[in-house]
């Protein structure tokens, strides 16, 4: 596997370097204008990471991966949760202080920086803290369980001037990159119609351990509804961002319904989803996600009049395909002629099914650590001392578009963001 | 072992057949850059393909001879019974 550090290079040479890329994304201009990283003491960027649960480890071996590189140090860890607890202080070879109480870790004057994976409910209290102790944030999505949560959390990363970069990663993945770059372009026409879905086969169970039921919504806190709002603020949030950022707009509004048909198991939270989300010029995003058919998988469609875009699938198809050569085209005509049977009574239109057509790679780089990267342009902006340009508005509305959705389920009602909710 | 031999004027005759495949090919090739509007450099690109055509159509003809030398052959038969 590719470290981050040889990712983050290759990623700056292929996307950035001689690229009109960069005027669509100020969040890779940091990237772009890296002067050398001072590796004097005083210049170390010192994290803790508040929650290493599954997603926090993750971070944590992002992190470790470009310690020497990047000048950082794992300062502390802080789980509440003593199986987590423990496997961070074995991750970090007992080096970084490990705390219970993230109160406890805030207090630590000389650490910079917090990365939060904690469940969603416990984000925003966490943010608005370590911001106002003087901490820059890296809060995993969504932002927060309800939508005052959110704004309180806009409002202190406004306040305070801290950074508050939320972890959506496709914003540094080549590919997505490419694409936007090519919508802005035109290459794929007018978009008119987005489409995401996210659809597994599984109950999204993580085992309890035995003799321990009280441990359940601890462990399983995306089924339980005071924690999250499960396939909104889980999934559909990223492939909403990408929306957003697509249309380069926020909706204006949604519908939707979603319910509980599969897994009758006590859990509160929808098992499928379905909405549309409307954009001020009658682009509609089309959005389900599922539990119990895993088929078509992960995909955002982006629909444009001259083509289309499968962004997961790194796949572009044009809406006027690169005709084969003549000659084959002549066999194959001659071939349906004499195999293909006239229907009797059937259909006199010819059927409008989907083109038989292989598309064209969006990139060809697309082996980039975009998680890894995303932690770096964070360790910069803190070493900056300043947040990264257009990112956290990127976490915010994707965060409040993800709840209002949610809203809409529930109500049953054609949701608008509310005044107060516009930053 | 029994030695196969080929005659000098099989091969030149199955030559003329493979040749003659060829052009109608050819031919098709030309015909569909026409009728496709595609481009005039598959004369030259689609040349490993045309030999693919090129080898069925050979079939198709080396077919259409040996039903039609059956044939021959039968009604020779048929006159030689009759005649007897
Ligand atoms: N960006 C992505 O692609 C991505 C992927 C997976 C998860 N996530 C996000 O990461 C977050 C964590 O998800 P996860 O799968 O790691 O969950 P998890 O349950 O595996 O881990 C959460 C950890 O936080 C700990 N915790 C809870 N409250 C705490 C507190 N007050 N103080 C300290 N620790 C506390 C828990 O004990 C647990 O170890 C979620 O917000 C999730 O949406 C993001």
């Amino acid at each position: 596997m590719n470290s981050p550090y040889k990712s983050r290079r290759a990623f700056i040479k292929k996307t950035i370097i001689g690229s009109t890329v960069l005027m669509s994304y100020p969040w890779l201009e940091a990237l772009a204008n890296e002067s050398a990283i001072s590796m004097s003491a005083a210049n170390k960027v010192r994290v803790g990471i508040i929650g290493t649960g599954s997603r926090g480890q993750g971070l944590l071996y992002n992190l470790l991966a470009i310690e020497t590189s990047h000048n950082i140090e794992i300062a502390a860890i802080c789980d509440n949760y003593e199986p987590n607890y423990q496997k961070a202080i074995e991750l970090t070879h007992g080096k970084a202080k490990a705390f219970y109480d993230y109160r406890e870790l805030l207090d630590i004057k000389d650490i910079d920086a917090i990365v939060i994976a904690t469940p969603l409910h416990q984000h925003a209290h966490i943010a608005i803290d370590a911001m106002n102790a003087d901490k820059q944030v890296f809060c995993e999505k969504s932002m927060a369980r309800t939508l005052a949560d959110t704004k309180r959390m806009a409002n202190t990363h406004y306040e305070t001037g801290k950074i508050l970069q939320i972890g959506h990663q496709r914003l540094f993945d080549k590919k997505y990159l490419d694409a936007i770059d090519y919508v802005r372009s035109g290459k794929i026409g007018n978009v008119t119609q987005i489409r995401a879905y996210w659809h597994r086969n599984n109950d999204w169970r993580r085992p309890v351990p035995e003799g321990k039921p009280e441990l359940e919504r601890k462990i399983n806190w995306r089924l339980y509804k005071e924690y999250s709002c499960g396939l909104m603020t889980e999934l559909a949030s990223h492939q909403i961002q990408v929306a957003n950022w697509v249309k380069d707009a926020q909706a204006v509004s949604v519908i939707g319904v979603g319910g509980i048909n599969y897994w009758k198991d006590g859990r509160e939270v929808y098992d499928n989803v379905a909405l549309i989300y409307s954009y001020a010029d009658g682009t509609q995003f089309i959005y389900d996600s599922m539990t119990s058919n895993r088929f078509y998988g992960l995909e955002e469609q982006i629909l444009g009049d001259k083509g289309t875009f499968e962004l997961e699938q790194n796949k572009m198809y044009s809406e006027n395909p690169p005709q084969p050569a003549g000659i084959l085209q002549l066999v194959n005509n001659i071939e349906k002629n004499i195999f293909e049977k006239i229907p009797i009574g059937g259909a006199t239109w010819i059927p409008e099914t989907a083109l038989e057509y292989k598309g064209e790679y969006i990139t060809g780089d697309f082996d980039v650590n975009e998680t890894g990267i995303s932690l770096e342009v964070f360790v910069d902006s803190v070493r900056r001392g300043k947040p990264t340009p257009g990112l956290f508005e990127q976490g915010y509305h994707a965060s409040v578009w993800t709840l209002l959705g949610q809203q809409a389920m529930e109500t049953q009602q054609k949701i608008y963001l509310p005044e107060e909710l516009k930053i | 072992m029994k030695d196969i031999i080929i005659r000098g004027a099989t091969i030149r005759r199955e030559l003329f057949f493979f040749l003659l495949s060829f052009i109608i090919a050819f031919g098709m090739n030309l015909y569909a850059i026409i009728t496709f509007k595609t481009l005039w450099a598959e004369l030259l690109t689609q040349l490993p393909f045309l030999i693919l055509v090129t080898l069925v159509i050979y079939l198709i003809i080396l077919l259409a001879r040996i039903v039609f030398l059956g044939i021959n052959k039968l009604l020779r038969i048929k006159k030689n019974k009759s005649s007897v």
